[in-house]
């Protein structure tokens, strides 16, 4: 037996280390995708636009008891396999062309009157509305969230499993939601809880366009919990409903998702 | 036909869904998912979808009433009137896809009236603090001035230019923005190259101000200025490298980067200056942090601190704080308004308090009270734009725009 001089030994070590780190780095990711639900993996399944683009026309109405109604629509372009999408608004007219573009947890918000760009992280609301720019995000659940509970249930003519997912991180929005999705894998009523347990809101996607395996909303109309009028002894919520109409899923040029996209839009 | 019946029976569900009970009733229905066989194209250009000559305006009348001190409040507080017809228009035509020609000019009535009075109605009211960022200077001297006039060109849709006169703003600074080194691209006729190659986005940038140019009929490409930047975009941050140089002028270099950390925005930059007047490099920074509150009430607030170099003094030190709610609907469309700035080096600064109330979309009311302090010829006693040189003052602005925007 022949024992392994200083150099050789130390040559060893590295290796043995150098060997025992690539395989970290190769099994994380298989043990991390183990971790990860497999309902959670489904619904992101459908909702997320991987291989390809996603474009679509939205048009957002906001309903305030106190206030009446406000509108606006805007064009969206999303590019899941890069994290990031574009946003620009149609109408109301004084404000076509205005636009963000969001890269993970940034977001790049162009003012055409100062022709500057201000970046800041991406859990604004859009224009004073109840949606969020993380609503227009690709889905994540796998990734953010863990089940905590599952059960059946009836939702109007849907049989559904409803889910009640805890967080895994702090990037999210919502730290605690409840969903109820049907046997294809499609998310039909949705709440957004607060870190105390507050529901903040109540979303419901009554109707999908399925597009090969993937499925786009064809409406959505989300209750705001916490703001309202009590009209007549009766409480109503704020609501929101958007429509999203022309989507399609044709590759788009780079230059979609960059500044000079949302600076060549403005005026 | 069927889709339209599925939209209206959609429609007429949610419009008396106001409760969580009555969303519920929206899936009393059959499922009404539809199999879309061949989607249809992409949604079209923005820019496309409109017509391909369009033209703009804007009228816009302000009128303020200022009064306050210069030193010491014993004296009589001096008093003025101001107003002022601001009007603005331009086209916007697009004969191409590939290309847009923008145009914009305007006029300001009484022409006699300075160009400070009209910085100080906006510094001194609201408006610099409710938009916390560069307020575009005016030009009074001209009965009607060129404001931009440009043409974008966009090759292989990858590739676009800008050539004409335009404004180009670099930097992340919200009360202080060192790192906005091209700023004297208002004036002259530039060109600007953009192109984006996977996380990277790089520009660049001519610039021929006609104030670098000895023989303003010949001018040489050595008298040119020249700009670049390369921008690193990533989900958790952004990173940048700009540089600028003009012969007589000298040369800035702005490394920058910005992230953010538990809802918190930090940015930060270095800067290096060459100033050619001094044959010397002076060192710059600036450091922030922007922040979206929900609480007390929904706002912004800003924090701030700039190491000036520009001036060839690195000893020059500035710290900056910004708060600005957002519109209180609750309170009819309020907004507050706080900024402070404050010198280091001299001990000088400026506060300036604000409220803004918008009793209809077209008018904006505004009271601002600006205090200035410091020695005479300390750095905010000198920038203080105020005409009457109030080191205190409170000023009432009544602002009314009119806009209108018409195509062909």
């Amino acid at each position: 037996m022949r024992y392994a001089t200083k150099p050789e030994w130390r040559h060893q070590l590295k290796c043995i280390w150098g060997g025992l780190l690539a395989l970290m780095v190769l099994t994380i990711p298989v043990w991390a995708e183990s971790k990860k639900d497999p309902d959670l993996l489904a619904i992101d399944a459908t909702a997320t636009y991987h291989g390809t683009d996603f474009s679509a026309e939205y048009t957002v109405v906001q309903k305030k008891a106190d206030q009446g109604e406000s509108s606006l629509s805007l064009a969206l372009f999303r590019r899941d396999d890069q994290d990031k999408y574009v946003l620009v608004l149609l109408k109301p007219d004084s404000d076509r062309g205005k636009g963000v573009l969001r890269i993970g947890e940034s977001l790049w918000k162009y003012f055409p009157d100062s022709r500057r760009f201000e970046v800041t992280s991406a859990k604004d609301q859009l224009q004073n509305s109840n949606v969020r720019f993380s609503d227009f995000d690709a889905s994540t659940l796998a990734d953010d969230y863990e089940v905590i509970d599952r059960s059946k249930a009836d939702l109007g003519q849907f049989k559904t499993t409803v889910l009640t997912l805890k967080a895994t991180n702090d990037h999210v929005t919502f730290p605690k939601v409840v969903l109820w999705v049907t046997s294809d894998h499609l998310v039909r009523k949705r709440q957004d809880f607060s870190l105390s347990g507050q529901l903040l809101r109540t979303s419901a996607i009554p109707a999908y366009s399925k597009i090969g395996p993937r499925a786009v909303p064809k409406a959505i109309i989300i209750l705001d919990e916490l703001s309202g009028k009590t009209v007549n002894g009766r409480f109503i919520n704020d609501r929101t409903l958007v429509t999203i109409s022309k989507p399609a899923f044709e590759r788009l040029s780079d230059l979609t998702f960059s500044q000079a996209y949302l600076e060549k839009l403005g005026r | 036909m069927k889709s339209v019946l599925v939209g209206l029976v959609l429609a007429s569900f949610i419009a008396a869904a106001t409760s969580a009970d009555s969303l519920d009733n929206l899936f009393n229905q059959a499922n009404q998912d539809t199999i879309v066989k061949t989607p249809g194209p992409p949604v079209e250009n923005p820019t496309l979808d409109r017509p391909v000559f369009l033209y703009f305006g804007n009228l816009q009348t302000q009128g303020a009433f200022a009064t306050g001190w210069e030193s010491a409040m014993d004296q009589s507080p001096a008093t003025s009137l101001y107003y002022y017809l601001h009007l603005k228009g331009g086209i916007d035509v697009q004969p191409i896809p590939q290309a847009r020609l923008i145009g914009t000019f305007s006029t300001y009535l009484p022409q006699e009236l300075d160009s400070s009075v009209i910085s100080n109605l906006q510094d001194g009211s609201t408006q610099s603090v409710s938009t916390i960022s560069t307020v575009p200077s005016v030009t009074t001297s001209n009965v009607l001035s060129l404001d931009e006039l440009f043409l974008d060109y966009t090759v292989a849709d990858s590739l676009v230019f800008r050539v004409g006169k335009f404004v180009q703003t670099w930097g992340y600074g919200h009360l202080f923005n060192p790192g906005n080194i091209v700023t004297t691209t208002s004036e002259g006729v530039n060109l600007k190259g953009f192109v984006t190659s996977g996380p990277f986005e790089i520009t660049g940038l001519v610039i021929g101000d006609s104030e670098f140019f000895s023989n303003k009929t010949h001018p040489l490409a050595s008298e040119l200025g020249y700009a670049g930047q390369i921008n690193f975009l990533s989900g958790f941050f952004t990173a940048g490298l700009s540089a600028y140089e003009q012969i007589k002028e000298g040369a800035t270099y702005d490394a920058s980067i910005k992230t953010n950390v538990l809802g918190t925005d930090f940015y930060a930059e270095g800067l290096e200056y060459y100033l050619t007047s001094l044959q010397s490099w002076t060192p710059g920074a600036l450091l922030g942090a922007y922040r979206v509150l929900q609480w007390p009430v929904p706002g912004k607030a800003i924090a701030e601190y700039w190491i000036n170099g520009s001036s060839g003094n690195s000893a020059d030190r500035s710290i900056g704080l910004g708060f600005v709610t957002d519109k209180i609907a609750s309170l009819q469309d309020f907004q507050f308004k706080v900024k402070w700035l404050h010198s280091l080096y001299d001990g000088s600064g400026q506060v300036v308090t604000g409220v803004s109330f918008t009793p209809f979309p077209e008018m904006d009311i505004g009271l601002g009270v600006p205090w200035t302090y410091g020695d005479n010829g300390s750095t905010y006693i000198l920038g203080n734009t105020d005409p009457e040189s109030r080191r205190l003052a409170v000023f009432l602005t009544v602002n009314i725009s009119l806009s209108f925007e018409k195509g062909k």
